[in-house]
């Protein structure tokens, strides 16, 4: 089912203006928050009205302001996924999966609801009230819960941000299992930068209402279309230039800080000499180079130095911050913990890196 | 020791709350849920027996049931009855006087199911009184039943407006707390301590009785 | 739940919606509104008369404003003994009493009460400006006759203005008396046919201080017993009843 939507609405101080098409896949709606991604969700699924705008899932609008359609949200056949679960507390796990399907005959019900219970890892606890289980259990009891009714569509909304860093690694995999298991078109808004890369095959940006870039994930992260969508991608690493050279896909741009700086364009058309442009590239793309070692060609432009001014451990990588250029200009670099032992980064060390040509991505 | 008012007084408070709880949830609910223009008058109505003496809230509904009032004389013609100076009158007062104390703790517990839970039941295909029934209600089943508890207690020591509305007619609408009031002014100190006993005795047990019907639910 | 809630308050509409009962068959009886000062005097007297004629008098006792109110809203009463022939020829005025029926039964005696156990002795109106008196408990004169007269009788010697603070009114005449009984009152001007109470002593006022406590009764138009009721009026006026009466302290004058 592929599910299209164009929808307008206007509150206190903000307004949303969003087009979307999913098809068939599972769509990661990113953002910052107060952008307005719940509010979406809210609209495609009819608990919110939108001031103007369409709904379409397959080939049947059941939302089209133009034309005074508004399907009544039980009757749209949509799961949604609450970020506190909204699991019914009077009811047993048992009973909440089944609660949206309690009008089927008896085997029928049983049926679906102990399939679905095994596939979301629940057995054993169907007799259990929502309030005796953990989080994770929970929220896969509110996916078993909305998968019963067998969704043409489903928007989970933020549904990992209250579990914790284990549980939510897990659910996230059980997700995109799931998602394998029962293709369904999906939208799952998320502010977790992580969970976008994870789970997002395909991404849209949104920021104060409107969605600044939708693509699939390699696209918006690696090619962000604006500065405010590198920024939340968590590119970090944008600075200004000015082009003074071109050549080919070739580009030289000045740095008042840096220096100069070339990179690779794919499509260096609109590029004009003279033109003010933002350059960014990815903290895990830049490379540091080993004194011991003879420099490879590939990274023989844009070499920086600068001074490592702090360093923080993130798991199984290390952020460092490098202080460069006349020491306004910081690099934000990420390497593995390997890297880092082996040649004993630390605070304080003046160390050399490079930017390699075809990691940078400039923005016009 | 004549034990009418006792009979009446368990007979007006039970039909009172019965009535009360029935048309005091739909209020509770239409106040709960929905926005509309006047809500707020409506809100005042409700809650003015608490405010006005009892006596003046006995004339008011003297003035719009009495035998003389478009309304009194409609239940005379069509179901042949009369409110005021009858029990039904004692029910009519202790309904008025007894609905704010239902529809507050009432309100308040529909509210607390919180729309995200009907929400959820709307988008798992149920219908508004299929989610009334089985979300709303369960959930709010113990506020629901506080403010039943209170109305009851209401209609039972309901006085004042009862005195006005129904009248001081032995044997016919001298309720429990009526009787009590008389026994004293006659200094029938006997009596009266009697009587307060047994409606004493009466409220405890009901209260007791409601206290544990809502101690099992979840 | 739902379906048990629901088919309770149908019950309960039919129940309530079901014709007023019938009285019961056989016993005649007739329903009396009565000023709280007849309290005592009239228990006795109804007791008597059911026994001589079996005819049963329901006592509804209070003031004689709230009655006469409750009159004009509809209340199933037969007779309507007042404290003040006033109320009675208002109502005749409204068509709510058959006019020929409204006569005069008695006339109202106050006296003035002082609380025995607080020791002060009161023996004329002059004594409630005693210092040790802080509360004067009347009816309401705005409503009870008796207070109305307690007034008067106050105003005429020319006590009125300085009691003012010290006033306390009873909603009717027996509310009035159990603020002296219990205390809360010190002294008062009270019903003589209500002040044989063993927490009271009474002294009696001059007459000429105020206006005659002029008690009438009438019968209501829609009664359905009108032969009863008026039987019941003449037995009061009679022998027995006036007996009875002036034992309670009221004049009987005729």
């Amino acid at each position: 089912m592929n599910l299209k939507l164009s929808l307008k609405k206007s509150l206190d101080g903000f307004s949303i203006d969003v087009n979307l098409s999913v098809h068939e896949e599972l769509l990661v709606l990113f953002g910052p928050s107060g952008a307005g991604k719940s509010l979406i969700l809210k609209m495609v699924s009819g608990i919110i009205m939108p001031d103007e705008g369409v709904v379409e899932i397959g080939n049947e609008r059941v939302y089209d302001s133009e034309n005074h359609i508004d399907l009544p949200v039980r009757n749209r056949r949509i799961g949604f996924l609450f970020q506190d679960y909204a699991l019914f507390p009077h009811m047993t796990v048992y009973g909440n999966i089944a609660y949206g399907i309690n009008h089927l005959k008896g085997p029928m019900i049983k049926e679906k609801v102990d399939e679905l219970i095994a596939v979301m890892r629940l057995s054993g606890l169907e007799k259990r009230y929502p309030h005796e289980l953990s989080g994770g259990q929970r929220q896969r009891c509110a996916l078993a819960r909305t998968l019963a009714i067998e969704p043409r569509v489903l928007l989970l909304d933020e549904p990992f941000s209250a579990l914790d860093f284990q549980v939510r690694e897990k659910l996230r995999a059980d997700l995109l299992r799931i998602h394998t298991l029962y293709p369904i078109t999906t939208i799952l808004v998320t502010h977790d930068l992580e969970e976008a890369f994870m789970l997002g095959k395909k991404i849209a940006v949104i920021n104060n209402g409107r969605i600044e870039q939708a693509g699939p994930r390699e696209e918006v992260f690696y090619r962000p279309g604006t500065r405010s969508v590198a920024k939340f991608i968590g590119t970090r690493n944008i600075f200004d230039g000015t082009i003074v050279g071109l050549d080919g896909p070739l580009v030289t741009m000045l740095n008042k800080d840096i220096g100069l700086v070339k990179a690779f364009v794919t499509e260096g058309g609109e590029l004009q000499t003279g033109q003010d442009v933002s350059f960014c590239i990815r903290p895990e793309e830049v490379i540091i180079i080993r004194p011991d070692r003879p420099l490879d060609y590939r990274v023989h432009d844009n070499i920086i130095e600068g001074e490592i001014t702090s360093i923080i451990g993130k798991g199984s990588t290390q952020i460092m911050f490098l202080k460069t250029g006349s020491g306004d200009t910081f690099l934000k670099i990420e390497v593995p913990n390997f890297v880092v032992r082996k040649l004993s980064l630390g605070k304080g060390r003046h160390i050399r890196v490079s930017l390699k040509k075809e990691s940078l991505w400039v923005i016009p | 020791m004549n034990l009418f008012p006792l009979y009446l007084t368990v007979k007006v408070s039970f039909v009172a709350t019965v009535f009360t709880a029935s048309a005091g949830l739909v209020l509770a609910w239409v106040l709960a849920k929905k926005e509309f223009f006047g809500k707020t008058v409506l809100d005042v109505l409700i809650m003015q027996p608490l405010v006005i003496p009892p006596t003046v809230l006995g004339y008011y509904l003297l003035s719009t049931f009495g035998t003389g009032s478009p309304i009194g004389r409609f239940f005379e013609n069509v179901f042949g009855m009369q409110i005021v100076f009858t029990w039904k009158g004692a029910v009519l007062a202790s309904i008025v006087s007894s609905l704010p104390l239902f529809v507050k703790p009432a309100k308040a517990a529909i509210e607390g199911v919180g729309n995200d839970l009907e929400n959820a039941a709307r988008l798992l295909g149920k219908t508004e009184l299929y989610i009334f029934r089985t979300i709303t209600l369960p959930i709010a089943w113990r506020g629901i039943m506080a403010g039943v508890v209170m109305a009851f207690a209401r209609a039972t020591g309901e006085f004042g407006a009862t005195l006005m509305v129904a009248g001081n007619i032995p044997g016919r609408t001298q309720t429990l707390p009526i009787a009590i009031y008389d026994a004293v002014q006659s200094g029938d100190t006997y009596t009266a301590n009697v009587l307060v006993g047994i409606i004493t005795l009466f409220s405890f047990l009901v209260l007791y009785i409601a206290e544990r019907f809502t101690k099992g639910r979840f | 739940m739902v379906p048990v809630l629901f088919s309770l308050a149908v019950a309960a509409l039919l129940y309530f919606l079901s014709p007023g009962n019938a009285a019961a068959a056989g016993e005649r009886s007739i329903t009396a509104a009565a000023a709280s000062d007849l309290n005592f005097a009239f228990k006795d007297i109804a007791a008597v008369f059911e026994k001589e004629t079996g005819i049963k008098v329901i006592l509804s006792f209070g003031s004689t404003g709230m009655l006469a109110k409750q009159i004009s809203g509809g209340a199933p009463f037969d007779l309507f003994f007042a404290a003040d022939r006033k109320y009675l020829e208002d109502l005749s005025g409204k068509g709510l009493i058959i006019p020929s029926s409204v006569e005069r039964y008695a006339l109202g005696v106050v006296v003035l009460a002082v609380n025995k156990s607080s020791g002060i002795e009161v023996r004329e109106l002059k004594d409630l400006l005693k210092p040790e008196i802080r509360n004067v408990a009347i009816a309401n004169p705005d409503h009870a006759p008796y207070g109305r007269a307690a007034m008067e009788a106050l105003k005429s010697a020319g006590l009125r203005d300085k009691l003012k603070d010290k006033l306390v009114y009873g909603e009717n005449i027996r509310q009035t008396i159990q603020f002296i009984q219990t205390g809360n009152a010190q002294a008062g001007i009270v019903a003589l046919s209500l002040a044989n109470v063993p927490e009271i002593t009474y002294v009696r006022i001059d007459t000429s201080l105020h206006n005659p406590i002029d008690q009438a009764v009438g019968i209501v138009k829609t009664s359905k017993d009108a032969g009863a009721a008026a039987s019941f009026i003449r037995y009061v006026k009679g022998p027995v009843g006036s007996e009875v009466m002036k034992k309670y302290g009221f004049i009987m004058t005729h």
